[in-house]
């Protein structure tokens, strides 16, 4: 099946669409902006050609910058984005409707149930309205906070000092279950149902975030989701940092695979600047290795954290003396354990020594096999464990598509998506390794794809360090002169030229094209996707963070409904939900 | 009855030791499952305290002592305070029924058997007790769990005590165990496998422990019924759940294991008949042989803790109900077949 060019995807969609966008035009990928009224259309039309998801919405405000508006052909001054995405033809699409202040906007929720979380977002960090929208409260922040931060002109301190949490929980109900209590009730009335509160510090929340349960007996009857606990405003804050400062913010995000959130970001800066093919193979390597290896600790965790909340202790540890070897090599190649910001625009800040490799090696030669033959003997066909999680959490592959999964929680429902595979980035088109799908989408299934997963990962490093090339790890290219390639250290100490190239590398920093431009990899947890806007300036006008559990996250309500309270901590532990990474 | 002071002297020495040897369990069990757990898991365990940390139980029952005496203030204190102690000292007192040795019986009657199960069963008032009192919808539910799931597992494991009642025709522990002789043949665990099988199974559900440790299932109710407790009302809980574990062990042994028995050999062939401390040599040993078995079967129970996960509570009520009562009747029927013969 050969694969569409943009191209192909833009006459298509064009002729599907006419009449229903103002301009079009072809950049990293299609681009249509469509006036609000007919965003519904729209959709509807995508969705009959096979559009099956709402990857990303968002906002971005241009505020007073001409030249920005532009370059999007708006003439508003918001404008959101949408990004759609065809499973699995890797069709992807970019839609923007520009909005006025105070303007609202139909929501998508009737037509892509995933757009549910995003829509809330837009909303509580831009004032946006959606109309239609089954549930739209403040996500992140308290109901009762003044002011929307991502707009540009919110003070970075707030608008006035807020102290509280003010919340009121809106349930999602199991319908047709008991006819009586089919009206929506008080939730803090007294009655036959229980509402416990789960959350934010309890066993089971990995993370903080809160849960609150209707309980009848103990079936899971309504759910409600709090999240934004750990909200430390990451995509503002990235508005007054230089593009490479950034760095260690990714870090935050999914802390237990930081390394992978460094080299999709520091992938995205290179291909925007066209620097990807003169970035040494040998840096492309090293950040295969250490991603991958971040992987399978990220699934380690994952997996360990399930297993333990199901009450088997030990897999948990037998999976962190995995991790701690892991980490063992990220203290040698990185210098952090946890925090890795390994990568730098234009290769990695440190080579692999003897040693590191060495250990490496050990790891997916020896510990990992046999972790792995551990954890399986002690769990994969253990009855309990079977009977805790086969059938339990179960969500289809339509509607897991629909909901926005990628990543594990994705192929554990069968299908097979994985842009490793479907859009090598990287250098993982060079490597052999298979994407474990299994058909049932309930926790079993997603244990079992996270298991072989780990599997395949070690399989990828055993290959990349067979023929890890030696060419350097840093880019030598002289054409990007805006990456600080920086002298050394003893010449800036004694020489004038190089103290004024260390000073302006250091000062300016990168400064990528004017524009904007969106790039996704894989992550532990599925499509880690950044969408950055560039004015020129050695600062982002915005950048965007697509969390992938964000998404998944949203789906957590309809997967334990109806289920037993034991369950949920099952299904919690399946979908790995970093709350770093949600709540940015 | 007429009692002399010399036999309650004596009741009270034999009450008193018994009771020493059931309290010590817990440090035993408390040192051993932290260092199986440390051997199962590949980690080192308590290392610093004592030579191989044997003096860790110690400094845990120190800190339990020194936490500052807490009540949650919506508690109704009475019954929260009253709940830790039913839960420690049911199984204390049950074990007063429990001969050790044949002398070591405080509580000396044909009805043993009986004894032991209705003052074991009393443990779970403690538990209800504590989660309802201690005004938190965790306890709550841990405390609803827990009752549900006792009194459940309490009807098979009496039914597979009373298949073995059938067999041996008596209620009395000590003709129990001189029945069973050295002769395995003659043991329990030999003469009805179903049995032994159902009431290792409802013991296990019965202490509470993984697979079945649902009223305590940290991860959903963070600590269950004990959620609120604290300090030495904690540490009751703990005390009760590794005394009664200790306990239904003891049963176990004596039920199915041939008691204070040798297996093959009689422990009076080894030592000379006519020499003084003959007897007290006997039962010497015996007491050694049964806390070996004792030891190995708490060794078990340990390593399937680390080994296993947890039931689901609608599982854990539908293989009570379902399988394993269903077992237990069988074993009965067995029995009988066993006992006609």
């Amino acid at each position: 099946m050969g694969r569409k060019t943009n191209q192909e995807i833009f006459e298509k969609i064009s002729l599907i669409c006419k009449g229903l966008f103002t301009k079009s035009r072809v950049r990293d990928i299609p681009e249509f902006v469509v006036p609000k009224e007919n965003i519904i259309e729209l959709e509807k039309r995508l969705k009959q050609d096979g559009f099956n998801m709402i990857l990303d919405l968002f906002g971005v405000d241009f505020y007073d910058n001409q030249k920005l508006k532009d370059y999007a052909e708006v003439n508003s001054r918001f404008a959101i984005i949408y990004h759609f995405l065809k499973i699995p033809d890797n069709e992807r699409i970019r839609v923007i409707v520009p909005v006025e202040d105070g303007e609202s906007v139909p929501s998508s929720c009737s037509l892509f149930i995933g757009a549910d979380w995003f829509e809330r977002e837009v909303f509580d960090l831009f004032g946006i309205k959606f109309d239609g929208h089954p549930d739209l409260r403040r996500i992140f922040l308290p109901e009762d906070y003044e002011g929307y931060p991502l707009r540009k002109d919110f003070p970075t301190k707030g608008v006035k000092e807020y102290i509280g949490t003010k919340y009121t929980p809106n349930f999602v109900r199991l319908k047709d279950r008991n006819k009586k209590h089919t009206e929506p009730l008080d939730p803090f009335e007294e009655g036959s149902r229980m509402v416990v509160n789960v959350g934010p510090t309890h066993p089971a929340t990995h993370g903080t975030f809160r849960m609150i349960f209707e309980l009848e007996g103990e079936d899971i009857v309504g759910v409600d989701l709090e999240i934004g606990y750990l909200h430390r405003g990451v995509e503002k804050n990235s508005e007054n940092m230089r593009w490479e400062d950034f760095i260690p913010m990714t870090d935050r995000l999914n802390y237990l695979s930081a390394y992978l959130n460094n080299m999709i970001y520091t992938e995205m800066i290179e291909r925007w600047c066209g620097i990807w093919d003169d970035v040494p193979a040998r840096a492309k390597f090293i950040r295969v290795i250490l991603g991958e290896l971040s992987r399978i600790a990220d699934h380690c965790v994952s997996i360990g954290t399930m297993a333990v909340d199901l009450g088997a202790l030990t897999p948990f540890w037998y999976l962190f003396r995995l991790r701690e070897e892991i980490y063992t090599v990220f203290e040698w190649a990185v210098g952090a354990r946890l925090t890795t910001s390994g990568t730098a625009f234009g290769g990695v800040r440190k080579d692999l020594d003897e040693k590191t490799i060495n250990h490496i090696n050990y790891i997916v030669d020896k510990l990992v096999p046999e972790v792995i033959r551990d954890v399986d003997g002690l769990l994969t066909k253990n009855r309990i464990f079977i009977d805790r999680t086969r059938g339990v959490g179960k969500i289809s592959a339509r509607d897991a598509i629909e909901w926005g999964f990628t990543g594990p929680s994705l192929r554990g429902s069968g299908v097979a998506w994985d842009i490793r595979k479907v859009a090598p980035y990287g250098l993982y088109e060079e490597f052999d390794f298979d994407v474990p799908v299994a058909t049932e989408g309930d926790v079993y299934s997603r244990y079992l794809v996270r298991m072989e997963e780990m599997l395949q990962s070690a399989r990828i490093v055993k290959q990349a360090l067979k023929n890890l090339p030696d060419d350097g790890i840093m880019i030598k290219s002289d054409k990007f002169a805006n990456i600080p390639r920086l002298p050394e250290k003893k010449y800036v100490y004694t020489q004038i030229e190089p103290l004024i190239h260390h000073f302006k590398g250091m000062v300016e920093g990168v400064v990528p094209p004017f524009g904007w431009y969106y790039f996704g990899g894989e992550a532990a947890n599925g499509e880690l996707g950044y969408f950055a806007i560039s004015y020129g300036k050695r600062t982002p006008w915005r950048i965007r963070i697509r969390p992938p559990c964000f998404a998944i996250y949203q789906a957590f309500r309809h997967m334990v409904l109806g289920h037993k309270l034991a369950d949920f901590v099952a299904v919690l532990g399946s979908i790995n939900v970093i709350a770093g990474e949600l709540d940015r | 009855m007429i009692v002399g002071t010399s036999e309650i002297v004596g009741l009270i020495i034999k009450a008193g030791i018994v009771l020493f040897l059931a309290l010590n369990i817990v440090p035993i069990m408390v040192y051993a499952e932290r260092k199986v757990s440390a051997f199962i898991q590949r980690r080192i365990g308590p290392e610093k305290i004592g030579i191989y940390g044997v003096i860790q139980p110690l400094a845990d029952a120190l800190k339990f002592i020194l936490k500052e005496a807490f009540y949650p203030p919506g508690a109704n204190k009475f019954f929260y305070y009253i709940g830790p102690m039913i839960s420690v000292l049911s199984p204390l007192l049950a074990f007063m029924a429990v001969p050790l040795i044949p002398i070591l019986q405080p509580i000396r009657t044909e009805l043993s058997a009986l004894v032991v199960i209705a003052f074991s069963s009393l443990g779970v008032w403690g538990l209800l007790l504590g989660g309802w009192s201690s005004d938190n919808k965790f306890s709550l539910l841990g405390a609803l769990r827990s009752s549900s799931q006792f009194i459940s597992y309490e009807v098979s494991l009496s039914a597979s005590i009373l298949a073995m009642l059938i067999i041996y025709g008596t209620f009395d522990f000590v003709k129990i165990v001189e029945m069973q002789g050295e002769n395995i043949v003659k043991w329990g665990v030999l003469l009805n496998p179903l049995a032994f099988l159902t009431f290792f199974i409802s013991a296990l559900a019965e202490s509470g422990r993984i697979p079945f440790d649902l009223p305590e299932a940290e991860a959903e109710l963070v600590g269950g019924y004990h959620t609120e407790y604290s300090g030495m009302k904690f540490a009751m809980f703990f005390m009760g759940e590794f005394v009664h574990l200790a306990l239904t062990s003891c049963v176990m042994i004596i039920l199915f294991f041939g008691g204070w028995n040798m297996p093959f050999i009689r422990i009076s062939s080894l030592l000379p008949p006519d020499y003084l401390f003959t007897p007290v040599l006997e039962y010497a040993i015996g007491f050694g042989v049964f806390s070996a078995k004792l030891l190995l079967l708490l060794g078990i129970f340990i390593f399937i803790r680390w080994t296993w996960p947890r039931f689901r509570f609608d599982q854990l009520i539908r293989f009570g109900w379902g399988t394993l009562i269903l077992l237990s009747l069988i074993s009965i029927v067995i029995s009988a077949i066993i006992a006609v013969l």
